[in-house]
């Protein structure tokens, strides 16, 4: 599987104690976060797990790091 | 302060004209944290975040609020949050309650995580993470919500039982009375 396509979702407990729900521990995680709530088109909500890992996945492809960042 | 066109005509007829109306007054909003010393700004994005009916203009108001550090505005961030059904668009103001390290009431969480999209629930949970429960309404909120956490932990959805147990935890390790 290439670097930059989407994972299967991740067991549905293997970051139980993760408010995300394992979408925490995945890279640049934070920059996606604040990206989706100050640039999220129409103000609704990511209302399924499956939603938010297509978001940011989808956020990923389209978003790579900045050059002198760590991807 | 000179009030910008888009959010000085909403102020006054509380209408949206059509969408464009709206992209105007988001933008209006976000350039506020330009005026960060000016006390009527913060005034002018919570008026329109207690107003507004439109989520994308709440969404855009509490984020101007956390722009302008406007600490004194997070009650009505929460009274926002009290709403019956504001739980599927919960997840920006919940963002900007913790940006301005606000607390949430431990009964809006707890109905949050019944009633909310996944990401009003992500976000919710990382408030309790970070130990921002408000349980100063008393005994009796507090048994409720964790009496209503608890049975949603039991609950076949899997999503909303993992979100309860979750916030169950946090809420015990950070409040052990409770």
């Amino acid at each position: 599987m290439a670097e930059d396509e989407p994972r299967p979702l991740r067991g549905s407990r293997m970051f139980a104690r993760d408010p995300w729900f394992g979408l925490r521990g995945e890279e640049r995680f934070d920059e996606f976060r604040r990206w989706w709530h100050r640039e999220k088109a129409g103000g609704r909500d990511l209302m399924t797990r499956e939603e938010a890992y297509d978001t940011y996945w989808e956020w990923r492809r389209t978003h790579p790091p900045k050059p002198g960042r760590e991807a | 302060m000179n009030i910008p066109p888009g959010l000085l005509s909403f102020q006054t007829t509380r209408s949206l004209s059509d969408s464009s109306d709206e992209d105007r007054i988001v933008t209006e909003l976000a350039d506020l944290k330009r005026r960060p010393d000016d006390p009527v700004a913060a005034d002018l994005a919570a008026d329109i975040l207690l107003r507004a009916a439109s989520p994308k203009l709440r969404n855009a108001a509490a984020l101007a609020l956390a722009d302008l550090d406007a600490r004194g505005k997070v009650a009505d961030i929460v009274s926002v949050l009290r709403r019956p059904g504001i739980g599927r668009s919960a997840g920006t103001l919940l963002f900007a309650l913790g940006e301005l390290e606000g607390t949430l009431p431990i009964l809006v969480a707890a109905r949050l995580i019944a009633e909310g999209s996944f990401e009003a629930r992500a976000e919710t949970l990382t408030l309790l993470e970070d130990c921002r429960i408000d349980a100063s309404e008393g005994e009796a909120a507090a048994e409720e919500a964790r009496r209503l956490l608890a049975d949603l932990a039991s609950s076949d959805d899997a999503e909303t039982a993992e979100a309860a147990a979750l916030a169950l935890d946090y809420i015990t390790s950070s409040r052990p009375g409770l």
